[in-house]
């Protein structure tokens, strides 16, 4: 079978989870997966009033981070400069934890807006995929809105 | 008579603060004036123009079919599926077809149709996580693998789903499992085998 959909740029993954878009000829479909099962929620396109992208602030939380990251790493170095070898080995892991969240920090969050509410689009989180899924969306939605003209009514002397 | 157009006022996500048309489709982020957080907004005509609205149903009148869910309502179209005749208000445009509410609901409860479907469980994931997850602890694999080659095989010929996939994940949990159980079976046969030997070895 032939998939109507087509996946969108821009994932979000987490640790049991994962969120993807995908785009069909009227509709825009987010999927929410938990590794065993997905969740689906479509939004047509003649819905959709408004995307809107946030940058969130971050500043307090790269803050945090950073001082565990560095807190973490410090830690691990004077571990293995002291010769404790093998529990410097066992915490290695640590730094990790801060660090990946750091780098995989989402930089925007985008919503879909229609007249009944408002839809996180979970997967677009990173800036790069977001404009490549912006710019494959807005075409597909201003097609689904522009007006139907009514159909040609012949006039009178067409019709004899 | 042309609508009058509709004033829609897009809300900032973080805190509700209603936007001016001023912030719309701008190719730059602009702070919300009450958060002041950075917002980009693609406004779409949807927006600003009113949505078309049905056609207003026509009174049935003396000798006119009437619809089966109105009775005081001149008949439109039949169902598509039960040829029920129905009004403007009861018909339901899916896929070109004309259907009524019941038709539809038992489309919807039947998930037959993939724009129905809110939810799908993925047995080719889960197979694969029976395999490779208690693998790391090592014992529950023995108990784990057969039931993720059983769910594996069982699922095999399913339908896919409407989003792309291929079977991929189903094919490396039979492996995996196989392997494992091979692994179970080689570990039990070198115990049986070397067993007066190892049991020597043992503190009496």
């Amino acid at each position: 079978m032939t998939s109507i959909y087509s996946r969108i740029p821009g994932t979000r993954r987490t640790l049991i989870g994962k969120d993807t878009l995908w785009i069909a000829d009227d509709h825009l479909l987010a999927v929410h997966s938990n590794r065993i099962s997905e969740q689906y929620q479509r939004i047509y396109f003649k819905d959709i009033q408004a995307l809107v992208v946030e940058e969130p602030e971050h500043s307090r939380r790269k803050l945090v981070l950073g001082a565990l990251l560095g807190v973490s790493a410090a830690a691990v170095g004077a571990l293995g400069y002291s010769g404790h070898y093998i529990i410097a080995a066992l915490i290695l892991p640590l730094p990790i934890v801060p660090l990946s969240m750091l780098v995989f920090m989402a930089q925007c969050r985008c919503y879909a807006v229609t007249a009944l509410g408002r839809y996180k689009l979970a997967a677009l989180k990173r800036n790069e995929p977001l404009q490549r899924a912006l710019a494959l969306l807005t075409p597909s939605i201003l097609e689904a809105q522009k007006k139907e003209e009514p159909p040609a009514v012949p006039g009178p002397s067409e019709m004899l | 008579m042309t609508p009058a157009a509709v004033e829609t006022r897009i809300a900032c996500p973080k805190c509700g603060f209603l936007l001016e048309r001023a912030y719309w489709n701008q190719d730059h982020f602009q702070p919300c004036e009450q958060c002041q957080t950075n917002l980009r907004l693609l406004v779409f005509p949807i927006a600003v123009e009113p949505a078309a609205l049905p056609p207003p149903n026509p009174t049935a009148s003396e000798g006119d079919a009437t619809c089966y869910y109105h009775s005081g309502q001149q008949a439109h179209a039949p169902c598509s599926a039960c040829g029920r005749f129905l009004c403007t208000v009861c018909d339901f445009d899916f896929r070109g077809e004309h259907m009524c509410p019941s038709c539809l609901k038992l489309q919807s409860e039947n998930q037959v149709e993939p724009v129905f479907q809110r939810s799908r469980m993925r047995f080719d994931s889960l197979a694969l996580i029976l395999v490779t997850i208690p693998a790391i602890l090592i014992s529950p694999s023995l108990i784990c693998a057969p039931i993720a080659i059983f769910l594996a095989l069982r699922h095999l010929n399913d339908d896919r789903g409407f989003l792309p996939r291929t079977r991929i994940r189903l094919y490396l949990a039979i492996f995996i499992g196989v392997f494992q159980i091979g692994l179970w079976i080689a570990l039990a046969a070198f115990l049986i085998t070397n067993w007066p030997s190892i049991s020597s070895r043992w503190p009496k």
